[in-house]
């Protein structure tokens, strides 16, 4: 049997349980809303704890963070593991209060929270919208990683297009099949399976080419490049990154939503910690995969590897993400490579399955329910979600087949993009006295926010001429500065908000600090 | 009575036990720690090969996660 034909049957394997977990997720399907999408706030900690870490890693975690440190050194190492902390903590601080509001009112959606509260279909529409549109950058994401995959894992006998496409379709097809259920279900096997996969890998390839493990492959680093072994980002680029992963990634829609199905808040504060220590030490593996190939890259190996690999699969695939996959497919057994590439596509379907998902379900119960058919049966509305799931599927595949760049930087637009509800969010779960933010500030800073960060990023306001920042990251921290300044300047200036809604959020939120 | 209630609403902000605040604190430093990298961004060898700034960032790791772990156990509720 042909190598790639081992490594694909392998990935096909897994396919298939994903698809037949949906099933059997879809058979015990209550095919109402609230069990399709927060499981009928029913999660145990593994659980929450699984999806919430699995969905949080994805392509960006298995394949860029390979590609960056080979480029940039352990700089992604030291903010990676500040950023992942920051987002236990935060998921605690924030996730316990949604959840206890989410309970308490029945919120599905982001939208629902912020609407309630602020009393305003407008935030509810523009809330919808804004997290869908930045959504898709996240989606593009992991078309673009399962393309990757699936290719190099296929030998190249499958071209990139039609591989993005077809893993798209399975992760599109278990979720229409078992709702959010499947998503949640799928994300335990998957988080297990990346996380082992990842440090196989990182284990393997690294002694395969540096037998005396760590200390040799730190001289060879040494030896081509040390600056890979120091911090070479900049303070502002560190501080970005700790705020958009840290916290925006948090607040996007398909996280938030893993909030509202826990059972208690037990299980949240168990499930941050588990998630601090499942996320961070994902990145030690792949920090010696990614020095690993930054040597092989700077000096070669005669009939094994070309000095200057890296250069060859920027040519073929748009951007340095396929360097893990590269280095699993050549330099590992083809059973073995299958198994490690079937974990680099669980982390990009865990994380794709619940945008698809989320994303699905907001623009069904914020938009259609609200703006289109009001009277629509609960039937009605889960099929408009499974057609609106298989359109962003496709949307998502269509950006990623024209090869946009860096995971790395594609992912930081739509957290940068969920980091611009943080100001609303902050003053709806944290309610104070004084009424800091009002309807109509929560609103301008929302926009205002997301305008200046997609007119900052080079991916979309480098193509209309704007002035661009170095990072996406960097455009959505000071898009969060306008944010923040303008909500206040608005707010000031606008009537404030009546006391009653603060004191219903105080009410039920006093059990997160009793 | 809403009066009453507007008026005790900050006092949910405010740190109910002096471990709350300890906490609060650590974290606060452990993050000042991160940007400290700056000023030990050596690439001399310590520990396994790993140069000063790697393995700094990696004691950094595991007083992070200590602290996590600690106000799970004590604080968090």
């Amino acid at each position: 049997m042909e190598a790639w034909v081992a490594t694909t049957a392998i990935i096909v394997f897994y396919c298939v349980l994903c698809i037949g977990i949906g099933y059997v997720a879809g058979r015990s399907f209550q095919k109402n809303l609230e069990d399709f999408f927060v499981l009928s706030r029913k999660a145990g900690l593994i659980v929450v704890f699984l999806a919430i870490a699995s969905t949080y890693h994805s392509a960006f975690a298995f394949l860029t963070s390979v590609a960056v440190y080979a480029s940039t050194g352990i700089s992604f190492w030291i903010a990676a593991m500040a950023w992942v902390i920051m987002a236990g903590v935060w998921g605690y601080l924030y996730g316990k209060r949604v959840f206890l509001l989410g309970k308490a009112k029945c919120f599905i959606t982001p939208a629902d929270l912020l609407s309630d509260y602020y009393q305003s279909e407008a935030i509810r529409l523009i809330t919808a919208i804004v997290q869908a549109l930045f959504v898709i950058a996240y989606i593009v994401v992991q078309a673009i990683g399962l393309g990757i995959i699936l290719s190099i894992g296929s030998g190249g006998h499958i071209p990139y297009q039609e591989a993005s496409l077809i893993l798209m379709l399975i992760a599109a097809i278990y979720v229409i099949i078992g709702g959010l259920r499947a998503a949640y279900w799928t994300d335990v096997l998957q988080g297990v399976w990346m996380y082992i996969g990842v440090w196989i890998a990182g284990i393997l390839i690294t002694l395969k080419f540096f037998p005396q493990g760590i200390p040799q492959l730190m001289r060879a680093v040494s030896e081509v490049n040390p600056k890979l072994l120091v911090m070479t980002w900049k303070p502002e680029m560190l501080l970005s990154c700790i705020t958009v992963y840290g916290v925006g990634l948090m607040l996007l829609p398909h996280l938030w939503i893993k909030y509202y199905a826990a059972r208690d808040t037990w299980t949240i504060k168990w499930s941050s910690v588990g998630t601090v220590a499942y996320l961070s030490s994902y990145y030690i593996p792949t920090a010696f995969v990614g020095l690993a190939a930054a040597v092989l890259n700077a000096k070669g190996i005669p009939g094994v590897v070309k000095p200057g690999f890296i250069s060859e699969l920027v040519k073929s695939f748009g951007s340095r993400d396929a360097v893990m996959a590269y280095m699993i497919y050549n330099f590992t057994h083809p059973v073995l490579a299958g198994f490690l590439l079937a974990g680099a596509a669980a982390a990009a379907m865990s994380t794709l399955d619940s945008f698809l998902g989320s994303t699905s379900l907001i623009l069904t119960r914020d938009v259609y329910q609200r703006y289109v058919r009001s009277n629509a049966s609960e039937k009605e509305l889960v099929l408009v979600s499974r057609i609106l799931l298989l359109t962003w599927a496709f949307v998502g595949w269509y950006f990623a087949i024209t090869k946009p760049g860096l995971i790395f930087d594609i992912t930081a637009i739509a957290c940068a993009g969920g980091l611009q509800f943080l100001p609303a969010v902050v003053q709806a779960i944290y309610p104070t006295k004084r009424a800091w933010i009002n309807k109509q500030g929560a609103l301008s800073g929302i926009i205002v926010g997301s305008l200046v960060t997609i007119l900052l990023a080079k991916q979309i306001g480098g193509k209309l001429g704007f002035p661009i920042v170095y990072h996406p990251a960097m455009a959505g921290t000071i898009g969060l500065a306008f944010n923040v300044v303008v909500a206040l300047i608005v707010s000031a200036v606008t009537s404030p908000p009546p006391e009653e809604k603060r004191l219903e959020y105080y009410e039920i939120l006093k059990e997160a600090v009793e | 009575m809403a009066r009453r209630v507007i008026e005790e609403i900050d006092s949910h902000l405010r740190f109910r036990r002096p471990l709350d605040l300890a906490l609060t604190i650590a974290f606060v430093v452990f993050y000042i720690l991160i940007f400290a990298v700056y000023a030990v961004n050596r690439v001399e060898p310590m520990v396994l090969g790993l140069s000063f700034a790697y393995f700094y960032s990696l004691v950094l790791w595991v007083v992070g996660m200590a602290i996590v772990v600690a106000s799970a156990k004590l604080v968090w509720r």
